[in-house]
C-alpha cells in the first residue's frame, strides 16, 4: 500500500516532470551550479585564485550536459520525452555505422519483401476462399478406371445426364464445355473469343447472379439455335469499355448475330478466362452430345448438406457401371473445385513458399549474428552506462527502441519491395497461374511479415538484453576476453545459415539443370524459322476446303516463305488423342493402341522440318476422294508394328479431339509414310506413338473449324512472315481473324514457361542465399578476427608464422561451413523429393548437383574467411598487443 | 573512465548511510563527507553522483529540498525518507555478507 501510494507520487513527479521540463533543467542547472560553486570556494580557501578555482571545479567535475542528460533521464516520463531521446540515440548510432545500419536494412527489407510477395500470391491462389458461395460443397466430377490406364476422364453428355436425373445426393448437377473458341467480327478487326457453354442449373449451381440483366431462361435451352449470350466481367471491361447500355446490343459471333442478355461478375475461381458464355442445351440436344464416348464435359456438383464426398462417389460409382460399354472398374472421382483449379500449380507454389521462407530464415540468422556482434563490440559503452547511473531497463529499451528502427526500416523498405514484386508477378505470370485476378499484397502476408518485423525487434533487443545479465565489471573485460563464449553463438548461427543456403542451392542447381536439359532435348523439328498463327473459322462443312486451300496458297505465296502449311496441332504445346485399330489382327475393345493424332495438310513436315524415315508425305491428292491414307511417326512404328515395315500395312483411327462428331466406325486407312519422332504433346514429354491425316480425309469435317498455319522461311524473322500472311489472307477474308502469331521458339518458350519461372526464381533466392551466407561469414569472421587479436598477437610474438593463424582461421572455419554442408545436404535429400514434379531427366539425387552445391558453398564460406584471416596475419604483434 | 569503478554499484549504499549520519546535505556536501570519512580512499566522481541522487529520489528512499546553508548558499539538500531507512538496512546487511566472504576467501587464500 506504501510502496503504491509511494510508486504513484513518483509517477506524477515523473509527469510533472514531463510537462515542466524546461523548469527540470533549470532545477538541475541550479543544482549543478550550486555544486561547483562549493568546489571552487574550498579550492579558493585552500589558496587558489578564484578563476583557476572555477576552471579546476568544472574539470573535476566532468561532462555537465551529459550528465544533465543522464539525471534528467530520471526525472522524465519514458514514454513521453526519453522515448525521443532514445530514438535519436538509436539514430545517431544508426547512422555512424552506415555500413551496418544499410546491410542489415537491405537483408531484413529483401527478406520480407519477397516473404509478403510470396505469400500474398500463395494465399491468393491457394488459401483465399472460393468467391462462390459455399465453394466448399462445389465439386468437379470425374472418372478413372484402371483398366484403362488409370488416366483422369472428363464427363460425357449421357454421363452428365445419368447423373443429374439418377443422383439422389446433390442440390445441383451441371455440365461445361470448358472453353471453345468462336471468332468476333463486326467490331474493329475481326478477333477471336473464349466461350464457354454451361447446361441450364450452372449459374444456380454455382450461385452466381448476373451483374447486369439476366442469365439464359429455360426457353433459351430448349432452342438449338439460340443466339443469346452472356459476357464475362472481363471482356465486358476490357473489350466493351463496360459500356452501361450493353444488354440487348448485338454482336456478330461465328458469323451470327447475338444479342448480349447479361454480364456476369468477376469470376476469378472458375472459367477466369471465359470471354463469353453460350448455352449447353441437352433436350433437344446436339449429337455430340449423345455420345457416351465422347467425353470432354466437366461436371460440377453441389453436395447436399450432410452428404460426404465419399457417399456421393459410390452412388455416381454405380450410376456409371450400369452404362453398357464402360469399364467395369471405373470408378467415378469429386475433386474439390479448389483443387480443380490450383491443382496442377499447388506442389510449384509449396515450393516456391518453402524456398522464400528458407530465404527469411537465412536474414534473420545473418541478422541476428551481426546484432549479436554488433552489440558485444558495444558492452563496454553500454557498460558505462550502467555506471552512470542508467537503470538495466532504461539501456533495454534503448536497445528495444534500436531494434524497432531497425526492423521497422527493413519493414519498410520490405513492404515497398513486396509491392513491385506482387506488382511484377501480376504483370508476367498473371496467364500461368489460376486466380490471379486482383492479386495484391493481401493484409495477412503483411500481417505476417509485421509479425515477422515484431519478432525481430523483439529478439534483436534480447539479444543485448542478455548480455547485460552478466555484471558489470564482466560487462567490462567481456568485448576483450571472452572470445571463446562468443564465438560459440555464430557457430551456431553460421552452421544453420549455410545448411539453409544448401538446400536452397540444391533446389536451384536440379531445377536450373532440367530446365538445361530440357533446352537441349531433342524436339524432332525445327523451330527457328518456322512461324505460327491459329485461325478459328464458322465452316463445319466441304464449304472449308477451299477457304482453307485459299490461306495456304495465300501463305505459301508470302516472298521468303518456302513451307506453308495447316494442322489442328500445336508442336511441343498440344495434339489430340487417337485410338487405333488393326486390319490384321484382332482388336480388343477397351484395349486399343492409343496415339497422339493430327489432322495436317500436305507440307506439314516440311514446315516444320521433321525428316521422313520411309515411305512419303501426303500431297495434294490425298484429298476426300482418295483412297484414306495415314502417316505414322517411328515410335507408332516401332510400337505398334514391332519394327517392322509399316508401310502398306492398314489401320482405322477412331479421332478423341474435344466435341468429336462421329459414331461412326472409322475409315480403313493405308500407312503411306513414316516420319521420326517429334515432341509433339509437349516439350517436357518424351515421344509417344503418334498418327498424322490428311485435314481433306476428315469425314466430320470438323477439323475445318479451327486450325493452326504454319510458315517456314529462309529469314531470321519468322514473325514478319506471318504478319505478311495475315495481311494476304485478310485481303482474301476480311473478316478473319489471324491470330496468336508466334514464331516456334516462342511457343516452346510458352510451353514452358512455368518451369523457367521455377528455375529462375528458385536460381534468384539461392544466389540471395548464397550473399547472405557469404556476407553472415564475413562479418562474424571478422568479429572474432578482432576479439583474438590479442591471442594472435600473443602466438605470433612466440613465435607463430603467419601461415599459422591463416590455417587456424580456416580450420575453424572450415568445420563450421563444413558442418552446414553435411546438415545441408542431409536436409535436401530430405526435401528435395518435392521437387521431382518440376525436374526433367534429372533425379532428385543428382550427385553433379549436390557436388556443384558443396563446392559453390565451401568457395564463398572459405573465400568469406580467407579475407578477415588474411588481413588477421598480417598484423605486427607489436600492434596486436598494443592495441589491448 | 571512473576510478573505483568496482564500487560504482555500492555508491547507492554510500549515499544512504551518509544522509543516516548527516540527516540532511547537498550533493557536494555527500561526495565530501565520503571522501572524508574514508581519508580519501573512495572518492565518488561527482558526475554520477547526481544522477544516482535523482534516480534514490525516484526509488523513493531520499527526499530533497532547497535551503539556504551556513555559507549563505542556496543549495538543494537531501534527507534520508523511511522507505529509505528500510533500504539502507538492506543494504548494509548484503554488504555485509559480500565482506565476509570476500574476507574468508582471503583468509583462505
Amino acid at each position: 500500500m506504501r510502496a503504491s501510494l509511494q510508486r504513484a507520487r513518483s509517477f506524477a513527479a515523473r509527469l510533472v516532470g514531463a510537462l515542466h521540463s524546461r523548469r527540470i533543467d533549470e532545477d538541475i542547472d541550479a543544482e549543478l551550479q550550486s555544486h561547483l560553486e562549493m568546489r571552487a570556494e574550498l579550492l579558493v580557501a585552500r589558496g587558489s585564485s578564484h578563476d583557476d578555482a572555477l576552471n579546476e571545479a568544472k574539470r573535476m567535475f566532468g561532462n555537465r550536459t551529459y550528465l544533465k542528460e543522464e539525471a534528467r533521464g530520471q526525472e522524465l516520463l519514458p514514454r513521453v520525452e526519453s522515448l525521443a531521446q532514445d530514438l535519436r540515440y538509436g539514430l545517431r548510432l544508426l547512422r555512424r555505422n552506415p555500413g551496418f545500419t544499410v546491410i542489415v536494412v537491405l537483408m531484413l527489407g529483401l527478406g520480407m519483401g519477397l516473404n509478403a510477395a510470396m505469400f500474398s500470391v500463395f494465399h491468393q491462389v491457394l488459401l483465399a476462399p472460393l468467391q462462390l458461395p459455399h465453394g466448399d460443397r462445389l465439386y468437379m466430377v470425374s472418372s478413372h478406371a484402371r483398366s484403362v490406364g488409370d488416366a483422369r476422364r472428363a464427363m460425357s453428355g449421357p454421363e452428365f445426364r445419368d447423373f443429374r436425373d439418377q443422383n439422389t445426393v446433390f442440390t445441383g448437377v451441371a455440365a461445361v464445355i470448358p472453353t471453345f473458341a468462336e471468332s468476333w467480327t463486326g467490331d474493329g478487326e475481326p478477333r477471336t473469343v473464349n466461350c464457354t457453354s454451361p447446361t441450364q442449373d450452372f449459374f444456380n449451381v454455382l450461385g452466381v447472379r448476373p451483374l447486369m440483366g439476366r442469365t439464359f431462361s429455360a426457353a433459351e435451352y430448349a432452342n438449338l439455335r439460340n443466339t443469346s449470350l452472356i459476357l464475362s466481367y472481363k471482356f465486358w471491361k476490357t473489350q466493351l469499355g463496360g459500356d452501361p447500355h450493353v444488354i440487348g446490343r448485338v454482336i456478330n459471333l461465328g458469323g451470327d448475330p447475338s444479342t448480349i442478355i447479361g454480364v456476369l461478375p468477376p469470376m476469378p475461381d472458375l472459367y477466369s478466362d471465359a470471354d463469353i458464355w453460350v448455352t449447353l442445351s441437352t433436350e433437344p440436344s446436339w449429337d455430340f452430345m449423345n455420345w457416351r464416348a465422347n467425353k470432354f464435359l466437366d461436371v460440377v456438383v453441389r453436395l447436399k448438406p450432410g452428404v460426404t464426398p465419399q457417399v456421393a462417389e459410390q452412388q455416381l460409382t454405380t450410376i456409371l457401371r450400369r452404362a453398357d460399354g464402360e469399364p467395369t472398374d471405373v470408378q467415378a472421382q469429386l475433386t474439390p473445385v479448389r483443387d480443380f483449379v490450383v491443382g496442377p500449380i499447388k506442389r510449384q507454389l509449396d515450393i516456391m513458399m518453402m524456398a522464400v521462407a528458407l530465404v527469411l530464415l537465412v536474414t534473420l540468422l545473418n541478422t541476428a549474428a551481426m546484432l549479436l556482434a554488433h552489440s558485444i563490440k558495444r558492452a563496454p559503452e553500454l557498460a558505462v552506462r550502467l555506471g552512470l547511473g542508467a537503470s538495466r531497463a532504461r539501456i533495454r529499451r534503448q536497445l528495444l527502441v534500436e531494434g524497432v528502427l531497425l526492423s521497422g526500416a527493413g519493414g519498410t523498405l520490405g513492404i515497398v519491395l513486396a509491392e513491385i514484386v506482387v506488382a511484377a508477378i501480376r504483370h508476367y505470370s498473371a496467364a500461368s497461374l489460376p486466380r490471379m485476378d486482383g492479386l495484391a499484397l493481401s493484409g495477412p502476408a503483411i500481417a505476417v511479415s509485421l509479425g515477422v518485423v515484431a519478432l525481430s525487434a523483439v529478439i534483436f533487443a534480447l539479444l543485448p538484453g542478455t548480455l547485460l545479465q552478466l555484471d558489470l565489471a564482466a560487462a567490462f573485460r567481456g568485448a576483450r576476453t571472452q572470445t571463446g563464449r562468443a564465438q560459440r553463438p555464430f557457430g551456431g548461427l553460421i552452421v544453420a545459415e549455410i545448411a539453409c543456403a544448401v538446400v536452397l542451392t540444391v533446389g536451384a542447381g536440379l531445377l536450373v539443370r532440367s530446365f538445361l536439359r530440357i533446352q537441349s532435348v531433342p524436339l524432332g523439328y525445327q523451330p527457328e524459322r518456322t512461324v505460327s498463327a491459329y485461325l478459328r473459322t464458322n465452316y463445319d462443312s466441304t464449304d472449308g476446303y477451299p477457304f482453307w486451300e485459299n490461306v495456304l496458297g495465300a501463305a505459301a505465296s508470302v516472298p521468303g516463305a518456302t513451307a506453308a502449311a495447316i494442322s489442328d496441332c500445336v508442336p511441343s504445346a498440344r495434339a489430340a488423342s487417337a485410338i487405333v485399330r488393326f486390319a490384321d489382327r484382332p482388336n480388343v475393345p477397351g484395349r486399343e493402341p492409343s496415339t497422339e493424332g493430327c489432322w495436317i495438310s500436305a507440307d506439314y513436315f516440311k514446315a516444320l522440318g521433321v525428316p521422313l524415315i520411309r515411305g512419303r508425305y501426303f500431297s495434294d491428292h490425298d484429298d476426300a476422294a482418295a483412297p484414306p491414307v495415314v502417316i505414322i511417326n517411328a515410335e507408332a512404328a516401332r510400337r505398334l508394328f514391332a519394327g517392322e515395315n509399316a508401310i502398306g500395312r492398314r489401320i482405322a483411327v477412331s479421332y478423341l479431339s474435344l466435341g468429336s462428331r462421329s459414331t461412326a466406325e472409322p475409315r480403313m486407312r493405308e500407312i503411306v509414310g513414316v516420319v521420326s519422332d517429334l515432341r509433339q504433346r509437349a516439350v517436357d514429354l518424351p515421344p509417344g506413338p503418334a498418327v498424322y491425316m490428311p485435314y481433306g480425309q476428315d469425314e466430320t469435317y470438323h477439323v475445318l473449324n479451327s486450325m493452326n498455319l504454319y510458315i517456314r522461311g529462309t529469314g531470321a524473322d519468322p514473325v514478319a512472315l506471318g504478319r505478311s500472311a495475315r495481311e494476304k489472307i485478310q485481303a482474301l477474308y476480311p473478316n478473319q481473324p489471324v491470330e496468336r502469331i508466334r514464331g516456334m521458339r516462342e511457343v516452346i518458350a510458352t510451353s514452358i514457361a512455368r518451369r523457367t519461372y521455377a528455375a529462375l526464381a528458385m536460381t534468384g533466392f539461392a544466389v540471395l542465399a548464397l550473399l547472405l551466407c557469404g556476407l553472415g561469414i564475413y562479418g562474424v569472421v571478422s568479429y572474432v578476427m578482432q576479439q583474438r587479436t590479442r591471442e594472435f598477437g600473443i602466438r605470433m610474438a612466440l613465435g607463430a608464422q603467419r601461415s599459422d593463424v591463416l590455417i587456424d582461421v580456416l580450420r575453424r572455419g572450415g568445420v563450421l561451413v563444413g558442418t552446414g554442408l553435411v546438415l545441408g545436404a542431409g536436409l535436401s535429400l530430405l526435401v528435395t523429393g518435392e521437387l521431382s514434379q518440376l525436374l526433367f531427366e534429372t533425379g532428385a539425387t543428382d550427385p553433379t548437383v549436390y557436388l556443384g552445391t558443396a563446392l559453390v558453398l565451401a568457395a564463398t564460406g572459405m573465400l568469406a574467411c580467407l579475407l578477415p584471416a588474411l588481413r588477421a596475419s598480417r598484423l605486427d604483434p607489436r600492434s596486436a598487443l598494443g592495441l589491448q | 573512465m571512473p576510478r573505483n569503478d568496482a564500487l560504482q554499484g555500492t555508491l547507492d549504499l554510500l549515499v544512504l548511510k551518509t544522509l543516516a549520519q548527516l540527516d540532511a546535505m547537498h550533493g557536494f556536501g555527500i561526495a565530501l563527507h565520503i571522501q572524508q570519512v574514508t581519508s580519501g580512499a573512495l572518492r565518488v566522481e561527482e558526475g554520477s553522483l547526481y544522477p544516482a541522487l535523482r534516480r534514490i529520489e525516484h526509488e523513493g528512499w531520499i527526499a530533497s529540498e532547497w535551503k539556504t546553508s551556513e555559507n549563505n548558499r542556496r543549495a538543494k539538500y537531501y534527507r534520508l525518507t523511511a522507505a529509505g531507512r528500510k533500504q539502507l538496512a538492506r543494504e548494509e546487511q548484503s554488504w555485509a555478507q559480500v565482506v565476509k566472504g570476500v574476507g574468508a576467501l582471503l583468509r583462505y587464500a
